[in-house]
């Protein structure tokens, strides 16, 4: 064993002056092991999970199914309109809800993640972002079974495959990674007040009749206005689009968002790094 | 190897605590924001708050072990997690050199329905093996263990022995040059607890190691160092093992007995080495020294014969010794309702520690207890040697000049 090479870790009151780039560091240097470790969490999860259901992947396909279903009886039972969908609306609808799903659990998963490991928290050191990252590798996991359904309603509504389908995982990416950015953001604060998650818990649904996922965007009047200023709109509208092949290009609003989004996760990330000793602080145990 | 060089160096640290919970998180959120927008926190205490560690200071060497003794809430977990790193200290310097690990949950991140063998693989990740280092020690872990007929089946139908075994299997396989130790040790039979001893005897070889625990004989058998905290702060630091874990006895509350009272017979006076014991407090007496009870009863006259039974219990509320007369024959007398006698047990061998006494009275030698109080007089033996056992036996070693 050489003694002259050890690694000298120290410990002081947080210093914020440099606290920003020395974390940036730090986060950069644990993504190997972070990634490591995340890879044996999310597989230890998935694992036990489907070990001790019957039902496995049906969990997963049921909220978005149930309100797709939903929405096709009241619609075709004329209790609502929504308005002339270009695609049929089922399929309309199937895209919409599975889209909002990959958004909300984008969102709720950074805190389920962290929350379900609180008691490692307070008794070991291992790189912090391997919660993150084991939650977004079972977001992707997840995404397996919604892709499926996507890919029978694809061939049952016989849809020409144009190319613009390439541009349809961008999509889906995006959409989940733009809830998780958001998600993180509020995963300091969501940890120490529970608050937090019921209030996304409320939220989420409200949201969700805001954006157009199981209606068209209406072209004008004040719902038309809230559309326009509504990201979520650009991000389910064009996905769905190019999934259906209307839409053959990337619109500039999308890739404003996708460059927010990356900026948002990079401040989530170091705010996370940053919080995560004053929050396992006050975590006690 | 050097083994002069130092792996710990702890300088001056304290740490805040707040005990209000709504405030400490409101706190926690202002330190969240300060932090992120990279404004200096202040030292200070806020209101609620207190020191939960206060101007701690120690190095350690590789090969040397220090005891962090203390009462529960004295501030060792908060130390311990500072230097685990995973929380910041709100004031001093910590620098640890090397590859820090710690033994602080066994069997972190099992999940109870997988297998212990897949477990292996989820705690050894969590400690920082990488898988492949897992796969090398697997078959050692498991022989560790000694559980390997349970190796593939869910973790939930371990008993909490067989977790721990796995657990400490897994961390056994650490080679840290610092080795974090918080009360892990406190479950499992003997016969593991002194393989694991075995094992951190192996580790502390080459690397330092901090050592919590309530257990002195544990403390006594590896550490080289004490430090014992109250109230966050350092009451007593040193090299030496005896006197640190002394102090330590000597901060217990004493906790008075249950008299079982059957208005037969009663106590009415008692002194131990010619003084009164103070009800409050450990009488000191030195090993191998004499110990003479003088007991005074009152006893209700019907029973003419009574017999007298001595207990003595240590600090965990075992008994670990007994008083009764070997001469069956005789028996003691009752004079008008009293009986006073005076027992001499010369030169005490119980080893270094806290012992109650236990005065009984009985109608006669195998009859109804007339009278029995736990803990009615307290002692604390003062000895320069640390034992697990309760007894440090006297005895003459000597040379022989011609094999036998």
């Amino acid at each position: 064993m050489s003694s002259k090479n050890l690694k000298i870790t120290t410990y002081i009151p947080n210093s914020s002056k440099t606290a920003f780039f020395s974390s940036l560091v730090a986060i950069l240097k644990d993504i190997k092991p972070a990634h490591e470790l995340a890879v044996r969490l999310f597989k230890r999860d998935i694992t036990s999970q489907y070990r001790e259901s019957f039902l496995g992947f049906f969990w997963v396909l049921i909220p978005p199914l149930l309100t797709s279903g939903l929405w096709i009886f009241l619609n075709n039972n004329s209790i609502i309109n929504v308005g002339a969908t270009d695609i049929p609306y089922p399929l309309f609808v199937i895209i919409g809800t599975i889209l909002w799903q990959i958004f909300a659990e984008g969102i709720n998963q950074p805190l389920v993640s962290v929350r379900a490991n609180k008691g490692m928290l307070t008794k070991i050191n291992f790189p912090r972002e391997a919660l993150l990252l084991s939650g977004f590798y079972s977001i992707l996991f997840n995404l397996g079974p919604k892709m499926f359904v996507l890919a029978i309603a694809f061939y049952f509504y016989k849809i020409e495959p144009a190319l613009s389908l390439l541009y349809f995982p961008l999509g889906v990416l995006m959409t989940s990674l733009s809830g998780f950015a958001i998600g993180l953001l509020l995963t300091p604060i969501g940890l120490l007040i529970n608050d937090v998650s019921r209030g996304i818990g409320i939220i989420l649904p409200f949201a969700m009749y805001l954006t157009p996922v199981i209606y068209p965007e209406p072209t004008n009047g004040n719902v038309a206005l809230l559309m326009h200023y509504n990201p979520l709109a650009t991000l389910v509208t064009s996905t769905r689009d190019w999934f259906s092949g209307h839409l053959t290009y990337i619109p500039n609003e999308f890739t404003f968002l996708a460059g927010l989004t990356f900026l948002l996760l990079i401040i989530g990330t170091l705010a996370y790094r940053i919080s995560m000793p004053i929050i396992t602080e006050r975590f006690g145990g | 190897m050097n083994n002069d060089e130092v792996l710990v160096n702890v300088e001056g640290v304290s740490k805040k605590f707040c005990l209000d919970f709504k405030k400490s998180l409101w706190y926690g959120l202002k330190d969240i924001s300060s932090a992120v927008l990279g404004i200096q926190s202040k030292a200070e205490l806020r209101k609620s708050e207190f020191w939960a560690v206060k101007d701690i200071s120690f190095t350690l060497k590789r090969g040397e072990c220090i005891g962090l003794i203390g009462h529960n809430g004295a501030g060792k977990s908060t130390l311990l997690k500072m230097l685990n790193g995973l929380i910041p200290p709100d004031e001093g310097k910590i620098e640890m050199k090397g590859r820090v690990n710690a033994l602080i949950e066994l069997g972190a991140g099992f999940n109870p329905i997988l297998t212990g063998r897949e477990n292996i693989y989820n705690n050894g990740s969590v400690l920082g093996f990488s898988k492949k280092e897992i796969d090398d020690k697997l078959d050692a872990i498991i022989e560790f263990s000694e559980i390997a007929d349970f190796i593939d089946s869910p973790v939930q139908n371990y008993s909490s022995g067989m977790k721990v075994r796995l657990g400490f299997a897994v961390a056994a396989q650490m080679e840290p040059d610092i080795l974090i130790i918080d009360e892990v040790l406190a479950v499992g039979d003997i016969g593991f607890v002194l393989k694991c001893f075995n094992r951190i005897d192996a580790i502390l070889q080459n690397s330092a190691i901090i050592f919590v625990s309530h257990s002195m004989p544990q403390v006594a058998r590896i550490c080289s160092e004490i430090l014992l905290m109250d109230k966050g702060k350092a009451k007593y630091q040193g090299n030496n093992v005896s006197e640190g874990i002394d102090q330590y006895y000597s901060q217990f509350k004493i906790v008075n007995g249950n008299l079982s009272d059957s208005k037969k017979a009663s106590v009415s006076k008692l002194l131990i080495n010619g003084q009164e014991p103070d009800p409050n407090a450990y009488l000191p007496i030195d090993r191998l020294s004499d110990l003479v009870l003088d007991i005074e009863f009152n006893v209700a006259e019907d029973y003419s014969t009574p017999e007298l039974y001595i207990a003595f219990l240590n600090k965990d509320m075992t008994n670990v010794a007994e008083f009764i007369r070997d001469d069956i024959t005789q028996s003691l007398s009752n004079r008008q309702g009293k009986i006073s006698i005076r027992l001499t047990i010369p030169k005490i061998q119980f080893s270094k520690g806290l012992y109650s006494i236990t005065i009984g009275l009985l109608a006669n030698r195998s009859g109804e207890i007339l009278f029995r109080q736990q803990s009615i007089a307290h002692f604390q033996v003062i000895a320069e040697h640390n034992l697990w056992a309760p007894f440090q036996l006297h005895g003459q070693l000597e040379q022989l000049e011609d094999l036998i």
